[in-house]
């Protein structure tokens, strides 16, 4: 099954492990942790399903990866933005140097050599992780499994208190 | 053949990134101006036929000079960097995906505030 980069806002707490990574894995942060009043949301590109980036490229630069990333080809890219205007994100950057387009590619090099990209590797809360849905929902299930065990324990511990 | 449908540019100026004699060049100050000079064209593939959104490019394009006024953002009034043309392109591309044609309009920090609704509605789902 497809890996995805899944992201629970919930469990951020804004440390921005993320973007101080993907800057050293790319040279510029991909990754930016926007904090609002009471929740912090680690903003990278979505990697649609229905992404409007593909279908508006003019020089068909961008196109799916076989792990289902949305990645722009350097060499097609000419530098129009028109990816980051319809984007809703507004993801795809202006390289300073090279002048294009430039957004994360869900780490290819590092995906190449079977390892997870750079930001759920070192989210120390698993806001960000990459995983397959089962695996998600196997978690899920896990930690529900744990909260009724817990709740089961203190009961016990409250009948023996009250005899 | 030469042939350039002005009523279907929209002034995005991708032929003339695209064009590898310059032949098409873009000003830009208050207006954008997209010039076409047949006059430069020479040995190329046809790059800007090729990348033209529209299709309004057929073989050379004829010489003219194109004005268009810049988009300004719905939400805050900002200058975009698309012309209004090239922003109802895009809106209409984004209203064919089923997506909100609104986005074409949009500033940069205007998209990321947005996110905060999208934030409170998922903390709302999560309960």
């Amino acid at each position: 099954m497809e890996k995805k980069l899944f992201i629970n806002l919930g469990r951020c707490i804004a440390c921005r492990a993320c973007e101080v990574a993907c800057e050293k894995e790319h040279g510029v942060s991909f990754i930016s942790v926007y904090e609002f009043r009471d929740i912090a949301v680690p903003l990278n590109c979505r990697h649609c399903e229905k992404a409007p980036c593909i279908d508006v490229c003019p020089t068909k630069a961008i196109y799916r990866d076989e792990d289902g990333a949305v990645v722009i080809d350097e060499s097609k890219c000419i530098g129009c933005y028109m990816c980051s205007a319809v984007c809703p994100y507004a993801i795809p950057i202006v390289d300073p140097v090279k002048e294009l387009a430039v957004k994360c590619d869900l780490c290819a090099e590092r995906r190449k050599d079977g390892k997870a990209p750079l930001c759920a590797s070192v989210c120390p809360t698993d806001a960000i992780i990459y995983a397959d849905l089962n695996e998600v929902m196997e978690e899920k299930r896990r930690r529900k499994a744990e909260r009724i065990v817990e709740a089961q324990r203190k009961a016990v511990e409250t009948f023996a208190y009250f005899g | 053949m030469t042939v350039l449908r002005t009523e279907l540019c929209i002034g995005c100026g991708v032929c003339a990134k695209a064009c590898p004699r310059s032949a098409i060049s873009i000003f830009e100050d208050a207006v954008r101006k997209v010039v076409f000079q047949p006059e430069k064209c020479g040995n190329c593939s046809f790059e800007c036929n090729a990348v033209c959104p529209t299709k309004a490019l057929e073989g050379k394009p004829t010489a003219v000079e194109l004005t268009f006024e810049f988009a300004t953002c719905a939400s805050c009034g900002k200058r975009l960097s698309l012309v209004k043309p090239e922003a109802e392109y895009l809106a209409e591309r984004l209203a064919d995906l089923g997506e909100d044609p609104e986005i074409a309009f949009l500033c940069e920090n205007c998209k990321r505030n947005r996110l905060f609704d999208v934030a409170n509605k998922y903390e709302a789902y999560l309960g």
